[in-house]
């Protein structure tokens, strides 16, 4: 207990998490799976288990209890003894995603902290998007050899990922951060905006862009709302020029097409292979109550279930699903029931909350790092709700002993 | 309220003690999947009856897709098995076709390994009903694969031996025309007794056949003669080899009581899988139960 009050007084970030909190948005990738953001992850696991074998233990509560759960659950696929290789492979990418989102949270016990930790973040994120819209309005000029590199198959700008569908989470998810990390004024947050929409108009990926713009819409109207009706009708005419000169300037891209939904000769909806692919996912009905084997799925499909939710299910279940959705649901009581609720960077998160769970609406989300980064953020924040208890605990008479105070 | 204490793990027995329930029911639930488990593998089992088509050297005397589709089709037929077997616990009509749509015929396969080796499959939830069907199943196609392999045989042996008895005649008219008595003597007992080219072309050296017209009509007509010796030699001679890797009748080379087996590779691991599931869940559950107190009495 003194130790993690002394822990709390000093705030001071060790070189570690800064790197890890610089590097999250860049998923640049090393080898077997690693990127980049991996190496100050890997190192801060290696702390935590050196602190762990010295005896400060690790807080375990129910979102943990849930995870464990889930975990069991996946060890009763069917279908994984058949392919081990990819059942092992995926549940070692989770575990790996979890002790780091629980060290990250276990890690911003304080304001302060979290604080510190979303502006690193968010001006890291901020910095890809300022490289990528560099890139983008020279890619038609003589730099085009230098900054193919940054688009994969198909003109899709996807770097520093593999894949254009990774960006786009990446930046939905913490383009709120950005924003909500302090203050910003309006010239900074117009810039931030065109940004946000020139890459995710280059990434042709219809949900990353609708929801950018919402995001754009619900932080330029909500978060950072005015009383005055025309400050707010002059905001409203000022987006619909920056969506006019976005169409003007980049109408003839296809990446920018598909962002807006016109396919070849497809509607807006309807995309084939995610159809087919829901289609096999339902055909596996009948191994629902077990699971199909977490991981296993695309081992005999040869294609990823582009959704999170039927891919919990389909693989590990009914049970694995209400597992990982009573994980989420604890996740998101302690963030709601916050004492920071209503404040800039409590909108922030809540906004990158709403962006994991649309993104993973249309892809599968759980091995992704900056989705279980947010998830973390949520859950430090039972951390203020306990320090509220504490303190309430302290002023009341009781019978009963006092909990510690921190001394100052 | 946040559900945040420092866990330590000699905690676990005392929740274990307090929340014995919760021990009994994942204890149960282990067993009750193990047991599950080893008399209803994932996936089912599936039991095997290899069988050799009847054949001639090879030659298929049945086309087996056929008889397949016409055997699996008939309905009559099928549910006369099903009877025999007594896989099927309905006693209506109505239910009998509905299970044998929806679970015979959707498990029942077979592959054919080469011309005249055929595996059948027939896949099941569990192992009992597998090999009292199979067994069934298989005996009703040999007896119709004998019946039609047997008429199919009869045909072509008369085609071979027509066929052969047309070149000996052919031989006989030449040897007699052209005064060979040699060769005539040879074929004397032919077809019964079947001569082979070899000899009789030593016989056309060795003789002294002088008249030209007559040896080269010989030379002509032998290879005639041998492809239809050839041909007639399976069908007449009982003694080859190459009966034992192609035997005339429909044979199954399966033990009838060879066991089935489950379809899912290691199937033996899940075993050590459903205790270790079951241990998180229970390790789980009493986190979250003890959680759940200590909020209570604060």
């Amino acid at each position: 207990m003194t130790q993690l009050c002394n822990e709390k007084s000093t705030d001071q970030f060790s070189r570690w998490w800064a790197a890890y909190f610089l590097l999250l948005p860049f998923g640049q990738p090393l080898t077997r799976g690693l990127v980049i953001g991996d190496l100050p992850a890997i190192a801060l696991m290696v702390i935590s288990f050196a602190a762990v074998f010295r005896g400060k233990l690790p807080e375990i509560g129910k979102t943990e209890a849930w995870f464990i759960f889930l975990t069991g659950c996946s060890l009763l696929g069917i279908e994984l003894t058949r392919a081990p290789d990819f059942y092992l492979k995926e549940l070692t990418s989770m575990v790996f995603l979890f002790v780091c989102f629980k060290i990250t949270a276990d890690f911003l016990n304080s304001e302060e902290r979290l604080a510190k930790a979303i502006e690193l973040t968010g001006k890291a994120a901020a910095t890809l998007l300022l490289i990528n819209s560099v890139v983008l309005l020279s890619h038609k000029t003589m730099a085009l050899e230098f900054t193919s590199r940054f688009f994969s198959a198909g003109e899709k700008l996807s770097w520093p990922f593999e894949f254009s569908g990774q960006l786009g989470i990446s930046l939905t998810v913490l383009f709120p951060l950005t924003l909500c990390a302090r203050r910003l004024t309006g010239i900074q947050r117009a810039i931030i905006y065109s940004m946000m929409l020139l890459n995710t108009g280059a990434i042709a990926s219809r949900s990353v862009f609708w929801l950018s713009m919402f995001q754009v819409i619900y932080i330029e109207f909500f978060v950072y709302a005015e009383n005055s009706t025309k400050r707010n009708i002059f905001k409203l005419l000022l987006l619909a020029c920056a969506a006019g000169l976005l169409v003007m300037f980049f109408g003839e891209s296809y990446s920018f097409q598909r962002s807006l939904g016109q396919l070849e000769s497809s509607p807006l909806i309807f995309d084939e292979p995610r159809v087919a692919t829901l289609r096999e996912a339902l055909r596996t009905l009948p191994t629902w109550l077990q699971g199909y084997g977490l991981g296993c799925f695309k081992a005999f499909h040869e294609l990823e279930i582009h959704n999170t939710p039927l891919s919990l299910l389909v693989e590990t279940g009914f049970a694995g699903f209400l597992a990982a959705t009573a994980f989420i649901a604890s996740i998101f009581i302690a963030f709601w029931r916050s004492r920071l609720r209503h404040s800039l960077l409590w909108h922030g998160l809540l906004l990158s909350l709403i962006a994991v769970m649309a993104n993973g609406m249309f892809r599968n989300l759980v091995s992704s790092r900056v989705s279980w980064f947010i998830l973390a953020l949520c859950l430090s924040h039972r951390h203020f709700q306990q320090q509220a208890s504490r303190a309430a605990l302290a002023d009341t008479p009781t019978i009963e002993p006092q909990p510690q105070q921190c001394r100052q | 309220m946040s559900d945040q204490k420092e866990f330590r793990l000699s905690e676990l027995p005392a929740l274990a003690r307090r929340h014995y329930l919760t021990g009994l029911f994942c204890l149960v639930i282990c067993l009750f999947l193990e047991i599950w488990f080893l008399h209803y593998p994932p996936r089912g089992v599936v039991g095997e009856n290899v069988i050799i088509t009847g054949s001639v050297i090879g030659s298929p005397l049945v086309d087996f897709d056929s008889l397949w589709a016409r055997v699996t089709n008939d309905d009559e037929l099928m549910l006369q098995i099903i009877d025999r077997a007594e896989i099927c616990r309905q006693k209506n009509r109505v239910e009998k076709l509905n299970f044998l749509n929806r679970t015979i015929r959707q498990n029942l396969k077979f592959q054919p390994e080469n011309e005249t080796l055929v595996k059948i499959s027939f896949k099941r939830p569990g192992y009992n009903d597998i090999r009292p069907f199979l067994n069934c199943f298989t005996d009703a196609l040999i007896d119709k694969l004998t019946n039609m392999g047997q008429e199919s045989f009869e045909i072509r042996r008369e085609k071979a031996l027509v066929q052969y008895s047309r070149a000996i005649e052919r031989l006989r008219f030449i040897a007699h025309f052209f005064d060979m008595p040699s060769i005539a003597a040879l074929l004397e007992n032919s077809p019964e007794a079947p001569v082979d080219t070899s000899r009789m072309l030593e016989k056309v050296r060795s003789d002294k056949v002088t008249d030209g017209i007559g040896r080269a009509l010989l030379g002509e007509l032998l290879p005639g003669y041998s492809t239809a010796q050839i041909y007639y030699e399976p069908y007449f001679n009982d003694k080859m080899k190459l009966l034992e890797l192609f035997p005339r009748s429909p044979v199954v080379i399966t033990a009838r009581d060879m066991p089935p087996t489950p379809v899912q590779p290691f199937y033996e691991l899940i075993f050590v899988l459903v205790p270790m599931a079951v241990f998180l869940i229970y390790a789980s559950l009493l986190i979250i139960l003890g959680r759940k107190n200590d909020a209570a009495l604060q």
